[in-house]
């Protein structure tokens, strides 16, 4: 046995002693080349309840503001003394208690939109409120690395704003073998062969698309034909996508970003049941993924961060549910790069709002600024522009 | 340099959706002079969205009535909400896909669509906003911006609703200044806040769909804007803005990006927007003038731009005689190529050009032919994989009607590679049709019609036929 082989099976060892037993089930003792930090983003599109997520049970506002939807100090999952989680987190709750996880609470930015899709680009652009951008800032990034095509993928039909730069673009696929038949034509191949030096940009632009999607689907084709996931997903679609993204980051496949989005997190009316629901189709496909990238000594050098592009109301609506908010809870999952784990900052403040919304208090920005330094090794003036709160420190680097 | 039919093929497929394969034969050797003219004629003869549905509408009632007594009343609202707008979004694209017509008044209303773009639900306000664009579409840019400022679906949009004299709400002023007319950099902080005041009580009645000015919801003060002091209403400051020419410039810029070349060309943009200035922002004179004009049929403008999903869409069905079924399918093959009428991603419209395109979308884009084809029922030696339509789902429902009729019509009768190299002028920009020869291989059919179909549908499948 080689002597690099063997330090690396005794430090997982000894690490599966001190871990608990959902983290251990499955552990393959393959492990997979890799060439530096990789980052998931999982956004959860339609405003999730983040007060309803990481739940304040220390604070009587919350409980008069939310009333019947209101998650009992009993029932929630202690975190500590001011704020625990939802019940159907548990997983999250497990990589908490691993020191694995930061909680970011009240994060948003200055003069809020309560339109979701206006909301969400700015979370893609990292604009300002008052500005509109046409590049995504995990585009801009791109723009900035020249690589392949796939060197950040996102696991849905189309790709979202986040990941268009001005120049380069990120890669989008459900998964590897549906993109591959799509790509894979007799006749799309004979395009490519046949396509010619073409004057116009745009041509050469869209021929060079092409060619490049079916290079990089045959590839991820073949690499993930290579690893495979070493736990079991729940059958979802999350679930799939991310073991999706298990399987190409176990496979090695050179791409540094990876995005995955779950919908429905719009509960304006019979939340209770829809959010549960939601978290818990969550916590089951995160909590598989983050089993899967530890059993393959992979979650140090992988970052995720989950969003929503904003919070909700604090005060519950008449329908049993909650209407479009502000600031929000974000979080970031990895082993042994978190400045802070646990909960970074305090519960949000619900006495001071703003148009009955929560104030900001961590603009989002400053979390990009410190992911694109510590984690993607980039000047995040570069891809942020200048005038921006100082970078968090949430990571080490 | 271009021959004649490639500078015709190109004014129609920027000023319209192409021609029909009729229509191409007909005006194919027209000049450019007549070409130019007629497009002006035929939009002044273009009826307003809506007028044709009443059919249509009595159809989704008796759906909803059905529904109401199943589901629940509010369920069946929604379900109502969408179909009728569906029904509106799929009476637009029918009319960009005339074949007897260009699509010039249509397309135009697209641009302004982009230009100021809303949001809305709802189909009553929907067909109010699309027949105001409409009406103005090749009129004065001051009375289309006018009668934006006032269209409830605009000040439903940008909260001018919630712009009440003793609390102002600044969105509706700042994106007219900064997306509508100016641009960035142009106006001040402070002549945001003064507009914003000088536009409260302009509000509506969103179930009539009507403007209301209150009066009494007004704020009467004064207001300082552009460094001048008077007691103004909105119809003051929009005046102020359009006496600055750096509104004609940024309108005339956009203009250009989005008819011309998405590169500005600062010198032609700057003498083309001294006319409008002084026009009076006639945009019948300024179409007129960029598409009269020889650099228009440079070579550099030519097929390099990416078409819109609509673009898109409306070409092959006016190639294909096709029309949609039913207007959800529609809807949703926008919704997964990315453009769906009324509803642009933010104020700010779509980003268009490269932003259109991704690795999935382009895949999807090339498909499009032999989906609608395969959802036509046309049985053709197309060898499609049908898991390759999976990616995009609910595409597969298209469900539209299609008859090529016309399209063999212009090529009856011609040898085998003569009618080859008439399809490929009237699909393709300038591309010689040599380059093409090796599409035979993927174009054999039993008979000569299928065949010539086959090839058809091939050319769409190029990367070339996503530019006009």
């Amino acid at each position: 046995m080689k002597r690099r082989q063997f330090i690396r099976l005794s430090s997982l060892a000894s690490a599966s002693l001190t871990v608990p037993g959902i983290f251990r089930r499955g552990q393959t003792l393959l492990s997979a080349h890799q060439s530096g930090k990789r980052l998931i983003i999982i956004q959860l599109t339609g405003g999730n309840d983040g007060l309803n997520t990481m739940i304040p049970y220390s604070d009587d506002t919350y409980f008069k503001a939310r009333g019947k939807l209101a998650i009992r100090r009993q029932d929630a999952l202690y975190g500590h003394d001011l704020q625990g989680f939802h019940p159907a987190l548990s997983g999250l709750k497990s990589i908490y208690d691993q020191g694995w996880l930061s909680i970011v609470n009240s994060v948003g930015y200055p003069e809020p939109n309560l339109s979701h899709f206006r909301s969400m680009d700015i979370w893609h652009t990292g604009s300002d409120a008052r500005d509109y951008l046409a590049s995504g800032w995990l585009g801009r990034w791109l723009d900035q690395h020249p690589g392949r095509p796939h060197e950040a993928i996102q696991v849905d039909q189309a790709l979202a704003l986040a990941l268009k730069g001005d120049h380069r673009q990120g890669f989008a696929l459900r998964n590897p073998q549906a993109l591959n038949r799509a790509a894979k034509s007799p006749f799309l191949d004979a395009v490519t062969a046949h396509r010619h030096a073409h004057e116009e940009d745009m041509a050469s632009y869209l021929y060079q698309t092409l060619a490049e999607t079916q290079e990089s689907a045959a590839w991820l084709l073949e690499k993930s034909k290579t690893h495979s996931a070493s736990t079991s997903y729940p059958a979802t679609q999350l679930g799939k996508d991310l073991r999706t993204i298990a399987e190409l980051i176990t496979a090695d496949s050179d791409t540094r970003i990876y995005y995955a989005s779950l919908t429905g997190f719009d509960t304006h009316v019979n939340q209770a049941n829809r959010h549960e629901r939601m978290l818990r189709q969550y916590d089951e496909a995160v909590t598989a993924l983050v089993r899967d990238l530890k059993a393959h000594d992979l979650l140090t050098d992988t970052l995720i961060m989950t969003f929503s592009e904003f919070g909700r109301r604090v005060q519950a609506n008449g329908s049993g549910g909650t209407d479009h908010g502000t600031a929000s809870v974000l979080w970031l999952i990895n082993e042994g790069h978190l400045v802070k784990p646990g909960f970074v900052n305090a519960p949000p403040d619900l006495i001071h709002l703003q148009d009955e919304n929560m104030v900001f208090e961590v603009d989002f920005r400053s979390i990009y600024a410190d992911i694109l330094r510590s984690w993607l090794d980039t000047d995040p003036q570069i891809i942020l522009g200048t005038g921006h709160p100082p970078i968090a420190r949430l990571l080490i680097a | 340099m271009l021959t004649h039919q490639q500078k015709l093929a190109h004014l129609y497929s920027r000023a319209g959706f192409g021609l029909s394969p009729a229509e191409w034969i007909r005006r194919r050797d027209w000049s450019i002079e007549q070409a130019v003219v007629d497009l002006f004629r035929e939009a002044d003869r273009t009826p307003s969205l809506g007028g044709t549905t009443t059919e249509e509408m009595s159809d989704i009632e008796g759906a909803l009535s059905r529904m109401q007594r199943r589901q629940q009343r509010k369920q069946a609202n929604q379900e109502q909400r969408r179909l009728l707008i569906t029904g509106l979004n799929r009476d637009w694209v029918h009319r960009m896909a005339d074949p007897q017509r260009v699509g010039f008044r249509e397309k135009m209303m697209l641009f302004w669509h982009g230009h100021f773009a809303v949001q809305t639900l709802f189909a009553g306000l929907a067909r109010t906003y699309a027949n105001t664009i409409h009406q103005h579409a090749l009129g004065r840019f001051s009375d289309l911006t006018l009668a934006m400022a006032t269209d409830p679906a605009m000040i439903l949009f940008l909260n001018n609703q919630q712009n009440h004299k003793d609390h102002p709400n600044e969105n509706f002023a700042r994106e007219l200044m900064e997306l509508f007319t100016l641009g960035r950099g142009q106006y001040s902080e402070q002549d945001i806040r003064e507009g914003a005041r000088a536009f409260t009580g302009w509000a509506c009645q969103p179930l009539k769909g009507e403007f209301i000015y209150k009066a009494a919801d007004h704020d009467g003060g004064q207001k300082t804007f552009f460094g001048q002091t008077g007691n103004w209403n909105g119809q003051d400051i929009l005046e102020m803005i359009l006496n600055r020419p750096e509104s004609a410039r940024f309108v005339t810029r956009k203009i250009y990006r989005y008819f011309v070349h998405d590169t500005p060309d600062e010198a032609r943009i700057e003498s083309l927007s001294i006319r409008f200035f002084q026009s009076g922002y006639d945009i019948t004179s300024l179409m007129k003038e960029i598409f009269l004009s020889d650099w228009f049929y440079d070579l550099a403008n030519v097929g390099n731009r990416i078409k819109s999903p609509v673009e898109l869409i409306a070409g092959l069905l006016k190639s294909f005689h096709g029309s949609f079924d039913d207007p959800t399918a529609l809807a949703m093959g926008q919704s997964a190529l990315g453009q769906v009428l009324f509803f642009p991603p933010s104020v700010a419209g779509w980003h268009g050009g490269k932003s259109w395109i991704d690795n999935q979308r382009l895949l999807l884009r090339l498909q499009l032919p032999m989906i609608l084809f395969e959802a036509a029922n046309v049985d053709l030696p197309l060898p499609g994989d049908p898991e390759a339509v999976d990616q995009m789902a609910a595409i597969r429902r298209l469900k539209a009607d299609v008859d090529p009729q016309s399209l063999l019509a212009m090529v009856h009768g011609l040898p085998m590679q003569e009618a080859r190299n008439q399809l490929i002028a009237y699909f393709l920009p300038h591309q010689p049709p040599d380059e093409l020869d090796w599409i035979n291989a993927y174009a054999r059919a039993a008979d000569p019609t299928r065949q010539m179909l086959t090839f058809a549908i091939r050319l769409c499948g190029l990367p070339s036929y996503q530019l006009a």
